[in-house]
């Protein structure tokens, strides 16, 4: 009878730590869904964050971790300046998603190939688009800050059709 | 596109407009507060010795100004040089590992001053580590050889509505005086003779108006006339082992005009780190 209940015991225990289990990979689940459904909001960030580091680092003449503390404790009005930035990279990847996506469903200026038994189609004018404004922004008068920042939102935009390419192959 | 995703994308841009416009309007005080001028070093320099005086030898570099200059040098009897011989002095200036020399080239006289001018042929440097001064033949050989000493210094200013105390700087263990100036020129005939009297506060927490709570660090008393408007600058070196840093202490003059009838005019200005009109 004694050997019964500590067996019961023991499943009852087990079945606990089972349930405190299936709790933490609920909560590590939570926590990347949240990473996940703010990904471009964390993504502006950094590239915000690299580009005036990396201006600011070059200003002075130091390094870039040395001039993460100018761009959060120096002023309020470069920390404002740098959330305005933020906001302004976190609506512009807004505007080309909307417009990148309504153009993923028209059929013109496609290519269309094979790859390892997969169809692929990429919309090339997107690309001829990025690059001209790319080399427009190169070009351009614009402050050092600004051109950092809008060639890594290029990139990012690149990099954010080409994943649409994978996960729209048939 | 869907009507729901152009209604979208209106908004967005609207709002990406709006933002636009504030990153536009804002970027002059943004630039203004975040990248400030950076200056790379500022040395007083000078030598005090019998037979050789460096004063008021600036050496100064930011983003758009370099001085390097604008000092006198004051030789005395020196046994190796000749009277009415060329001569060059050369300021040896080491920057990282490297030896640049700045020249100017002189015809030696026992106790002669020589004003060395601006002269930017070094103004690339972007940092100093040390300066010897060195005193060259006709032949290339040295023969004088001097140590020169470096203040790091930041710029001062004191001022009132008539007065001011023009070119004072301090780094922590010295004080270029600076020269009173001002706009009141009758007041050298009025009062022939001037004392300053440079102090800093004994006790921050104690009386301002004590005079008492003062320690004078420097006396200067002379002619109205060699002091007033004249670009007479002395120095000060101070003991910042037992007394503390310049930097941290609360500067004063007191500027005292008088006469032969026995009248005085008197009044305190305070030194400040911000320049003003």
């Amino acid at each position: 009878m004694k050997k019964v209940k500590l067996l019961h015991l023991k499943w009852i225990l087990q079945m606990r730590q089972v349930n405190s289990m299936n709790d933490y990979l609920l909560k590590i689940k939570k926590d990347f869904i949240i990473v996940y459904l703010a990904r471009n909001g964390i993504v502006t960030f950094l590239i915000a964050l690299l580009s005036f580091g990396y201006d600011i680092s070059t200003y002075y003449e130091i390094s870039f971790l040395g001039s993460i503390p100018r761009i959060f404790l120096n002023s309020i009005y470069t920390s404002m300046y740098f959330v305005l930035v933020w906001i302004f990279n976190y609506l512009i990847f807004e505007i080309y998603k909307i417009i990148a996506d309504s153009y993923d469903r028209t059929e013109h200026f496609i290519i269309n190939f094979m790859f390892k038994e997969h169809h692929y189609s990429i919309h090339w004018l997107l690309y001829i688009m990025i690059i001209i404004l790319l080399v427009m922004v190169i070009f351009s008068p614009l402050p050092s800050l600004f051109k950092y920042d809008m060639i890594l939102m290029f990139i990012f935009m690149i990099l954010r059709s080409i994943k649409q390419i994978y996960k729209n192959r048939l | 596109m869907k009507k729901i995703h152009k209604s979208n994308l209106l908004t967005t841009i609207l709002c990406t407009l709006i933002v636009g416009v504030s990153l536009y309007f804002l970027y002059d005080v943004f630039y203004f507060q975040t990248y400030g001028t950076k200056t790379y070093y500022d040395y007083l320099l000078s030598i005090n010795s019998p037979e050789c005086k460096l004063s008021n030898f600036q050496l100064f570099k930011d983003q758009s100004n370099y001085y390097c200059g604008d000092g006198t040098l004051t030789l005395g009897a020196i046994d190796t040089l000749q009277i009415g011989q060329e001569y060059t002095i050369s300021f040896v200036l080491k920057s990282e590992g490297k030896n640049y020399a700045v020249d100017y080239p002189i015809i030696y006289d026992s106790d002669c001053t020589y004003s060395l001018d601006n002269n930017d042929i070094r103004k690339d440097l972007k940092s100093i580590d040390s300066i010897k001064l060195n005193i060259v033949d006709s032949n290339n050989d040295i023969v004088y050889s001097k140590k020169v000493k470096q203040h790091a210094i930041q710029a001062i200013y004191c001022f009132n509505k008539e007065y001011r105390i023009e070119n004072a700087c301090i780094s922590k263990d010295f004080m270029r005086l600076g020269y009173l100036t001002t706009t009141n020129e009758d007041i050298i005939q009025q009062y022939p003779y001037i004392s300053l009297e440079y102090r800093y506060l004994k006790d921050e927490k104690g009386d301002e108006e004590d005079d008492n709570n003062y320690v004078v660090f420097k006396k200067i008393s002379g002619l109205s006339k060699d002091y007033v408007n004249i670009q007479n600058y002395e120095t000060y070196e101070h003991d910042q082992e037992s007394r503390g840093s310049l930097l941290d202490k609360k500067l004063s003059v007191v500027i005292i005009f008088s006469n032969e009838k026995g009248e005085t005019f008197t009044f305190k200005m305070d030194f400040t780190n911000e320049a003003g009109e």
